[in-house]
């Protein structure tokens, strides 16, 4: 009775250990791909950084991931306002290798709260997918309000 | 002995057969009037192998071969098409897995994968790289087709006149990149 009694407490600290964990790490990622595939193709979104009650945002931190092997690569390109001075108020980033699962360098446009815009594109014709992480931060790097809207698809 | 007379013979047994297999499916689909996508199909239903002849002259290894074929049997589709992502620039994949696992995307329905598959094929090269390359030209999906002129090496004359084929494509980013290829192969 008291090892079942001893399981039923171990399972719901997991439980909630784990429903905490998911609470705090978001995960903020758009899959899209060019539909087009020329090599003019820009993918337009507008991510929003707002204070969710985790802290005003400071920074918007982004990667992104060419999901198809071929010539052409994926990059994106974030900007805010333009006030451009200390502080970038546009930044790319491009995966180079696009054989692996992994992401381009982390990037980041240090703007405050408001409205980014972000430029997904590649480097010539191609048939490319891709995956963009992006998280909205605070000066302290806490994970704070993000939401993402489609404006372009090409 | 990496590639053996016998492994020659066998190779050239099975691109014989893929190509009358393929001609007879041609024949059939313009006898049946069947859509394009399901020519494609039978045109991909052809056994593939793929001689790459700069792997023989590395040992396979081992450790990344049982990785890469694990990835390529995942249920996540990005691990599979990282897997075919591999095969487009490893060389040291042993070269029967790397054929079977190919030959399995090229049946894929999943276009994405597919068309993976077609440009790892056109990477690595071989002796029926072509065939497969220019089956693929005839792909419903522009994505595959897209893929197919993307692995195309300008430089000979088989490629060349497959790099022509795609001028005359419907879509715009496929005659793009065949247009910008044979642009690179005048210069």
């Amino acid at each position: 009775m008291k090892i079942l009694k001893n399981k039923f407490v171990l399972i719901s600290s997991l439980l909630s250990a784990s429903f905490l964990f998911a609470g705090n790490v978001a995960a903020h990622n758009q899959v899209g791909s060019f539909t087009t595939g020329l090599a003019n193709a820009v993918d337009f979104y507008q991510v929003t950084c707002s204070d969710d009650g985790s802290g005003p945002p400071s920074y918007l931190e982004f990667q992104v991931k060419d999901t198809t092997a071929n010539t052409a690569k994926v990059e994106v390109l974030v900007q805010k306002g333009t006030s451009c001075g200390v502080n970038a108020c546009a930044v790319t980033s491009l995966d180079t290798i696009d054989t692996d699962a992994l992401y381009s360098p982390i990037s980041k446009v240090t703007q405050g709260a408001g409205v980014y815009n972000v430029f997904v594109s590649h480097t010539s014709t191609g048939a490319d997918g891709y995956d963009l992480a992006f998280h909205c931060k605070t000066a302290g790097n806490v994970h704070t309000g993000t939401s993402i809207v489609s404006r372009q698809q090409k | 002995m990496p590639f053996s007379r016998r492994n020659k013979v066998q190779g050239m047994i099975i691109v014989t057969s893929w190509f009358i297999a393929a001609q007879m499916s041609t024949a059939s689909a313009s006898e049946h009037d069947l859509s394009r996508e399901t020519k494609a199909h039978a045109a991909s239903a052809a056994r593939v192998h793929c001689n790459d002849n700069s792997a023989y002259h590395r040992e396979p290894d081992p450790a990344l071969t049982a990785s890469i074929k694990s990835m390529s049997e995942s249920n996540d589709q990005s691990e599979r098409l990282v897997a075919l992502a591999q095969l487009s620039e490893q060389r040291t994949v042993d070269p029967e897995v790397a054929a079977e696992i190919l030959h399995i995307a090229l049946l894929d329905d999943d276009p994405l994968i597919r068309g993976q598959a077609v440009y790892a094929i056109g990477r690595r090269g071989g002796m029926d790289a072509s065939i497969v390359l220019d089956q693929a030209l005839t792909d419903q999906i522009p994505s595959v087709r897209l893929m197919a002129v993307d692995a195309l090496v300008a430089g000979d004359e088989e490629n060349t006149a497959l790099l022509r084929k795609a001028l005359e494509d419907e879509d715009a980013a496929v005659r793009e990149l065949a247009s910008s290829k044979l642009g690179l192969l005048a210069k």
